[in-house]
């Protein structure tokens, strides 16, 4: 579904990420972790088209990120980890927004929208105006925005902050369950490493732009030489302390 | 604590100068210069027709206090409704200083919002005051003295209009409070918002009722003949109620050297401000209670959740789903809806649109009022009526260069926060372009071309003159709507989404000399058309401005190809 080989990424003199290759299945949940400033985030918006690379390629769905644009983002699903939307908008008004864009017919989009207002109980608030929701309400419209289209690639940067306990468990059902659907796969760059643990099949660690170590959960205690029950934050440090 | 905020402004100063330093110090030089130009031109404008009254021995006072009375009246209006739009938003705004509310010293957020509302009154005041009473001084003579105490009361004149501004909101607001009780709901920027545009729209059209009524030439056959000078007690008594009738005065004194007077007239107007800065003490008791109240709003944390559900499922059952665009159903539909819909929904814009909607509705009745005035005195001419048409060509450009950059320009530089939504989707750049060119057009033209037909209308001019005139007009707005629009989205402002501080970046100076300079142009190529039935030159100005909207939207829909602004690290 996504295949990322060897891309750079700069600011200036800041190298932000370093000839980073690695492959996401379908029917993967693929986590990235790793510190702030270890280029998790910029890794995600060369995916969604937000950041142009500067070396490497990266296809989804065979579809090369750069060359062509329209067809890969409409096979992708966004989730950024500032839902900034338009204040005067309300929030059922930009679900239909971000689904016209991707050209999802309006009776399609009628039906859901109603559908999916429920999955995070939003219904009565949907025709409030997004200036008014909350950090989790924001984060939740947007989460239900980029399913909308019904994506094949789900990118996810910082899935659960701002989000109740309630709300971060049916974050997590939603992922596990869209990954779980053939043909379609999730990317997500997190902080919060029991819910990378809980949902990931295989996870990266980012240290200082590289890939410091990929795989699944036994596969990275191995690689950090760590008991058969340490819990990924035990790896994610020795992994980290070695990188 | 205030001198530390002020400390970081400076600081932001030099951290804004630390990139890109030349095109920003280009930007400031274009600046200074723009001021430099325009103060040279009241410069010699003031001089020259200052000089001319002066030759006029009977109307030595008359002229110029007639002079004075509606500048200061003009000037202060604009001061003061200008100065209550930033009120209402400065005032009661939780921005980055919004922490200093948590601390003892919270007050300093009222002390820095009357610096900066008072601050933005006074520079456009100077730049345009300096020169001018730079020019009086030559003129009248008196030097120094009549200077200094000139630009003593224009800093009055500033500091009495924006704090009339700023006690007006905070005595509504506290109004709206104690009205409420304890009860929340009033007390909304809404609400306070309507209400002061009511009263101020109220207050504008007494006003614009009794100039309307005023009959300019008995203000001026008012005294005897056989005096050396005529009396200006007519022109004292149609404008004494007028706040600004002091600053007037102050500057009839000064030309007359009369300075025992014109410093009593200072010291009036200096305890007037005084009243005006113990009523903002006062009102600043009710502070704290009325920032808290006005940052709750609507605020919506909950979901359908627990107690919610019933209220959710009412509030479902009530409003029944809404599909979106309602009109135009496809991406760029959904676009060209979108900023309908958060321009027209944004508080702040839409108060800035009715505000400079309503200059341009005055200044168009102005061109009438003159039309109708020369009518009744037996004066109207083809002349006039073309000098007429021209002065509409010439307001249209204006207020359509003003909209363009502050609404056009910014466009794609504010969508850039949410880049998450435009840069993630399948939709080209270009297709963004051509949806906000169609809405940001279509505004623009029914404002403009509205304009346009009533002051056709009630001219009487013959259909083929209406159908120039209209054509002029609709050719202009379209051609500097463009030239903004895509301005803006080549050259898309990577550190700022605030369009007031887009429309001060060098795309936005540039834009404001070309548009204006091509509004010159173009209203005087039509002014020669109707005087003097130059028509080839007429057409050949339509031609090439649409020749120019062509090529533009072409050139910049060729460019968005390989260019899209919605991509981070353009910069």
């Amino acid at each position: 579904m996504l295949n990322v080989q060897s891309l750079s990424k700069s600011f200036g003199d800041l190298d932000a990420v370093k000839g980073v290759s690695f492959e996401v299945k379908d029917g993967e949940v693929f986590c990235l972790i790793g510190p702030n400033g270890a280029g998790k985030t910029t890794i995600i918006k060369s995916i969604a088209g937000l950041l142009r690379p500067d070396g490497g390629t990266v296809t989804v769905g065979g579809k090369d990120v750069v060359t062509s644009p329209r067809e890969t983002k409409a096979m992708i699903g966004y989730i950024p980890d500032d839902p900034s939307a338009w204040p005067g908008m309300t929030g059922e008004q930009f679900l239909h927004f971000v689904g016209s864009l991707f050209d999802v017919p309006e009776a399609e989009r009628m039906e859901a929208v109603r559908d999916l207002l429920g999955t995070f109980r939003l219904e009565g608030i949907e025709k409030h105006y997004f200036e008014t929701y909350s950090r989790g309400n924001k984060q939740k419209f947007s989460i239900l925005a980029a399913l909308l289209h019904k994506p094949k690639l789900l990118l996810v940067d910082e899935p659960i902050v701002g989000l109740d306990p309630l709300s971060a468990r049916t974050a997590k059902g939603l992922f596990t369950k869209f990954a779980g659907e053939g043909g379609h796969a999730a990317l997500i760059a997190t902080h919060t490493l029991s819910f990378a643990q809980e949902i990931a099949t295989r996870i990266g660690i980012m240290s200082r732009g590289r890939l410091a170590a990929v795989g699944t959960m036994d596969e990275l205690r191995a690689q950090a030489h760590c008991a058969h029950d340490a819990s990924l934050e035990d790896v994610y440090v020795a992994i980290a302390e070695r990188s | 604590m205030l001198l530390l905020l002020f400390k970081y402004s400076g600081l932001g100063f030099r951290r804004y100068m630390g990139t890109r330093t030349v095109a920003k110090a280009i930007t400031i030089a274009l600046f200074m210069l723009l001021v430099v130009a325009i103060a040279v031109g009241i410069f010699f404008f003031v001089r020259a027709g200052f000089t001319l009254m002066q030759h006029e021995a009977y109307g030595r006072e008359t002229l110029p206090l007639y002079t004075y009375e509606v500048f200061f009246l003009v000037l202060g209006y604009l001061m003061f409704v200008s100065a209550v739009i930033s009120a209402l938003f400065t005032l009661f705004r939780a921005g980055a200083n919004e922490w200093v509310a948590a601390t003892p010293n919270y007050k300093i957020l009222l002390v820095g919002s009357i610096l900066r509302i008072f601050e933005s009154s006074l520079w456009p005041l100077l730049v345009i005051g300096l020169p001018a009473v730079i020019a009086l001084a030559g003129v009248y003579g008196g030097g120094a003295a009549a200077v200094l105490s000139a630009l003593v009361g224009l800093v009055l004149l500033a500091a009495g209009a924006s704090g009339s501004a700023i006690v007006f909101i905070m005595a509504l607001a506290a109004l709206f409070y104690v009205a409420q009780g304890a009860k929340a709901g009033l007390l909304q920027m809404k609400w306070l918002a309507l209400a002061a545009a009511a009263l101020v729209g109220g207050a504008t059209y007494f006003m614009a009722r009794r100039i309307a009524d005023m009959d300019i030439v008995r203000l001026f056959v008012s005294g005897p003949l056989a005096a050396a000078q005529a009396d200006v007690s007519g022109i004292t008594a149609a404008f004494w109620y007028v706040p600004t009738h002091g600053m007037a005065l102050i500057m009839l004194a000064l030309q007359d050297h009369a300075w025992l007077l014109a410093w009593s007239y200072l010291a009036a107007l200096a305890l007037a401000v005084a009243v005006v800065g113990v009523l903002i003490w006062l009102l600043s008791f009710a502070y704290l209670p009325v920032w808290q109240r006005l940052q709750e709003q609507d605020f919506e944390a909950r979901t359908a959740l627990g107690d919610d559900a019933d209220a959710a499922a009412r509030t479902a059952a009530n409003e029944p789903p809404r599909a979106f665009p309602r009109y135009f159903r496809s991406p760029i539909g959904a676009i060209f809806e979108k900023e309908a819909v958060t321009t027209f929904r944004s508080l702040r814009d839409l108060l800035w649109i009715l505000f400079m909607l309503g200059l341009w509705i005055i200044q168009s009745a102005l061109n009438l009022f003159l039309h109708r005035n020369s009518a009744e005195y037996g004066v109207s001419t083809a002349t006039i009526v073309a000098a007429i048409q021209s002065l509409q060509v010439a307001t249209t450009v204006f207020f359509t260069s003003t909209f363009s950059l502050r609404f056009a320009l910014p466009s794609f530089s504010v969508d850039r926060r949410m880049r998450w939504i435009l840069g993630t989707a399948p939709i080209s750049p270009r297709a963004v372009f051509f949806s906000k060119l169609a809405f940001y057009s279509a505004v623009f033209l029914v404002f403009g071309l509205g304009l346009g037909i009533a002051n056709a209308s009630i001219l009487g001019v013959p259909i083929v003159q209406v159908g120039l005139f209209l054509a002029t007009i609709a050719v202009m707005v379209l051609a500097i709507t463009t030239f903004g629009l895509a301005l803006g989205a080549r050259f898309p402002n990577t550190e700022s989404d605030d369009p007031e501080i887009v429309s001060t970046s060098l795309p936005g100076l540039g834009f404001t000399f070309l548009s204006l300079g091509y509004g010159a142009l173009g209203t005087w190529i039509f002014y020669q058309a109707l005087l003097v039935g130059a028509l080839a030159p007429l057409a050949a100005f339509v031609a090439l401005s649409a020749l120019f909207i062509i090529a533009a939207a072409a050139t910049l829909s060729q460019d968005l190809g390989t260019f899209n602004p919605f991509v981070e690290d353009i910069g």
